[in-house]
């Protein structure tokens, strides 16, 4: 009886061990390409992703398009390397991409739109231009303030995915020299 | 039980549990996405009809085919949508479960008026084939979804496109550049059509 129930305790730790260590790599964002706090993978989406990449693409990022048609960056912390906290305000600058058009969105920790009523969920190429200087940059705020350009969730982390849709051939020949937006930490509560 | 045995117990199971369930994963989110949308596009046609108190063409069709094998053009994204993860407010969606048991399907959609696009997804996510405004002829993308197994003609101008799975979503993107031009887009997205091939 009492190996029975050692033999249960075993399998119930391989369980938490298996299946909790998957769940933590299908929710982490990870890639082997990283430009400051952005992260990709080139492979996502494609036929010859692998079986990691593929359950984290459906866990996150459901009917994301190969890198050919559209390219993903996410970003989970700010510049420098902070996770990305909804009590704390931040600016995030930037230019033009090189792309034929580009866009940001926020994603509460649940990976959906967070609610609010002004349906401020995402800022792109478009909605910036009023706001873009002679020498092509912009920024853009991030908080959870009806005014914000991009309204945070009231509490816990978020994250931001930069599109790039029919992206130039240098965003996957060379992300690393691409100058994608910085995200900087202002006030927190 | 012997400390090896327990701890060779627990790293077996581990192993196993980690590796089934990460070859499960994909096909059994996208499992439930293929059940959801379809009730989720029948529900907003039926909503559209009842608050319009007249039933129009798209509509009919999402109700008659119960979601499936059918152009179900969804509301613009926002924060109410909680079945795709990560979607975009500057895209307009439109969605096709397929199930190609029953013969081919033809996607056809305009693609004048700025980035449109056709992407098919197997069961298991991957995005197998992706037509754009890009790649149209006069203006137009018209592709054939057929299965691996079926052989015959795909309707004229029509080009075939094979599912390495029977069952899988066609999504129809149409991006809102400007927001002024949005009823225009939304005149565009509601041309997409996938319907099947008659025989």
């Amino acid at each position: 009886m009492k190996k029975i129930l050692i033999g249960f305790v075993a399998v119930a730790l391989g369980l938490v061990i298996g299946l909790g260590s998957l769940r933590y790599i299908v929710t982490t964002v990870s890639g082997e390409i990283r430009n400051g706090p952005w992260i990709t993978d080139f492979t996502a989406g494609g036929t010859d992703a692998g079986a990691y990449t593929r359950a984290k693409l459906a866990a996150q990022a459901l009917l994301a398009m190969t890198k050919d048609q559209s390219v993903y960056f996410i970003a989970e912390t700010d510049s420098a390397g902070d996770t990305l906290d909804a009590a704390c305000h931040y600016t995030l600058s930037g230019g033009d991409l090189p792309t034929r058009w580009w866009s940001i969105t926020i994603y509460a920790s649940d990976y959906f739109f967070v609610a609010n009523q002004e349906k401020r969920y995402a800022i792109s190429k478009s909605s910036l231009s009023a706001q873009t200087d002679e020498n092509g940059q912009w920024n853009a705020s991030i908080n959870n303030t009806a005014t914000a350009n991009l309204i945070s969730p009231k509490a816990g982390s978020f994250s931001l995915m930069v599109r790039h849709y029919h992206p130039e051939p240098i965003v996957s020949e060379d992300p690393y020299s691409l100058k994608l937006p910085v995200i900087t930490k202002g006030e927190c509560r | 039980m012997k400390p090896l045995n327990f701890i060779a117990i627990i790293a077996l199971t581990a192993i196993i549990s980690h590796a089934l369930a990460l070859h499960l994963i994909p096909s059994g989110i996208m499992s439930i996405a293929m059940k959801r949308l379809p009730i989720q596009g029948v529900t907003t046609a039926e909503k559209g009809v009842k608050a319009e108190a007249k039933i129009d063409v798209i509509s009919s069709l999402i109700i008659k085919n119960k979601g499936l094998n059918v152009a179900m053009p969804s509301p613009r994204m926002d924060h109410h949508q909680r079945s795709i993860v990560r979607s975009t407010p500057d895209i307009l969606y439109t969605a096709c479960i397929y199930d190609l048991n029953n013969g081919p399907l033809q996607l056809t959609t305009p693609t004048v008026g700025g980035y449109t696009s056709i992407s098919a997804f197997a069961d298991n996510t991957d995005n197998y084939f992706t037509a754009d405004d890009r790649s149209a002829i006069n203006g137009k993308l018209d592709l054939t979804l057929v299965s691996n197994r079926w052989s015959g003609d795909v309707p004229r101008g029509s080009t075939a496109v094979v599912s390495p799975s029977d069952k899988g979503i066609v999504l129809f993107r149409v991006l809102i550049e400007n927001e002024a031009d949005l009823d225009m887009h939304l005149q565009r997205q509601r041309q997409a059509r996938c319907t099947a091939v008659k025989r």
